[in-house]
């Protein structure tokens, strides 16, 4: 250790304060180096004469504190035990963590799920989007497809979306639209729907998908 | 430098003793809390004659004035009578005290910020009339360097200062006591036994006076 360091480190070191390894290289070089030794005692000559003089001076006619304190200390009932108090927050904040856990495992499950309803004009059964999505489709504009031409069928029943939307096409006529909420917070765990990569198509599952662009 | 080995040894050889002894001491001060408690009026009596005097020495090396340091000690105990039933088995009695007293002591300091001086000049006349030993005559003048030297580092050095080198806590214990971490506690001690150290050289030593310059003293050594 240069003695730079070793200096900086004799704080620590006279009060064996130092990491066991640090303060062995710190004695090794104490022990070798005549500078650093002298500043060594300096440090050892303060610390000796604080620890001095915290040794205790009473005088004979001082009252033990102990009295005192017993004296003070006479009618005074030191306060109970806050259990009742304890308890009651314990099980508020047991609640509290369990109405976030239940909020957060509806948000993560259900939050953007589209749900089954009955297709006015078709009678078929398709998936839409959530409540919140659906009382804003009246008030959105027609659709455009940025590249019709990679649709398998014409999107006919998809009749309005927003920018950005994604839709899935399900079927001859019918095309399903996921829509995300705006409301919904773009972190990463957020069950956003992906888009596959063009030409990706499950075999179980004959659809394409598309993002739209107005 | 022999010195040097042997006492490095005898601190390993110390601190499992400590440790037995304060695991110990940790069990006692429990079971005299629950008795106390439970109604029984000299288990509390026990724990202040146990800490009765290392609390009243933490006092002094904070606020540096006897009578004010027992008026804290006492206070300190009575106000941990008073919230015992707050104080948790599982931690330890002495650190859950002394943040008591370290507060007080700081209370205190405050209290009387603008007088600092004034009441450190009280200090030898607050002794006792009496004519004491040569050796208590010596230890308390060496006591009112030291104090006097104390007073001129800022509150949260000399406390950390204090906790460790008159009370010899561990810097664990005082980072839960002062409410850091265990590396801000061991900063505070580095830069406070620089101050320290640097004050007591160029004001005990020298025989400058640190009431004229104690100031100028102090920002040359937070400067360096």
């Amino acid at each position: 250790m240069k003695c730079a360091s070793v200096r900086d480190a004799l704080p620590l070191y006279v009060g064996g304060d130092l990491p066991a390894r640090v303060q062995r290289r710190v004695g090794l070089h104490v022990e070798r180096c005549g500078a650093c030794r002298a500043e060594f005692e300096s440090y050892c000559e303060a610390r000796q004469e604080l620890s001095a003089s915290a040794r205790p001076v009473r005088g004979d006619d001082t009252e033990s504190l102990a009295d005192a304190v017993t004296r003070e200390l006479v009618g005074v009932v030191p306060a109970p035990r806050p259990r009742g108090r304890l308890v009651f927050v314990r099980t508020a904040r047991a609640a509290a963590l369990v109405a976030v856990a239940v909020g957060a495992g509806a948000f993560w499950w259900g939050g953007d799920a589209p749900r089954e309803v009955v297709d006015e004009s078709g009678g078929r059964t398709a998936a839409m989007p959530s409540d919140l999505t659906l009382r804003k489709l009246d008030e959105i504009p027609p659709i455009e497809y940025r590249n019709p031409g990679r649709f398998a069928q014409p999107a006919t029943r998809v009749e309005r979306a927003e920018r950005d939307d994604i839709c899935i096409i399900a079927g001859p006529g019918i095309a399903l639209r996921v829509a995300v909420p705006d409301r919904a917070p773009r972190l990463p765990m957020n069950p956003r729907p992906r888009v596959r990569p063009h030409g990706y198509r499950p075999a179980s599952q004959p659809v394409d998908a598309g993002i739209v662009t107005h | 430098m022999p010195y040097i080995v042997a006492s490095r040894a005898g601190r390993l050889a110390r601190s499992d003793v400590d440790r037995a002894e304060a695991a110990e001491q940790r069990a006692l001060d429990a079971t005299r809390v629950e008795a106390t408690l439970a109604g029984d009026p000299d288990a509390f009596r026990g724990l202040v004659q146990h800490y009765e005097e290392r609390v009243t020495r933490v006092a002094l090396g904070v606020v540096g004035n006897p009578d004010e340091a027992r008026d804290v000690a006492q206070e300190a105990f009575l106000r941990a009578y008073k919230s015992l039933a707050r104080f948790q088995a599982g931690q330890s009695f002495y650190t859950w005290l002394y943040r008591i007293v370290v507060n007080l002591s700081i209370d205190a300091l405050r209290k009387r910020a603008a007088d600092r001086h004034v009441a450190l000049e009280e200090f030898g006349d607050s002794m006792g009339t009496e004519s004491p030993p040569d050796a208590l005559l010596e230890q308390r003048d060496l006591r009112r360097q030291v104090q006097r030297v104390l007073s001129l580092l800022p509150t949260k050095y000399r406390v950390v200062l204090v906790l460790r080198d008159m009370d010899e806590l561990g810097c664990w214990d005082i980072a839960k006591v002062v409410g850091c971490t265990h590396a801000t506690a061991r900063w505070r001690l580095h830069k406070a036994r620089k101050m320290f150290r640097d004050a007591w050289e160029r004001d005990v030593r020298r025989g400058d006076a640190p009431d004229d310059d104690g100031g100028v003293a102090l920002a040359t050594v937070m400067q360096r």
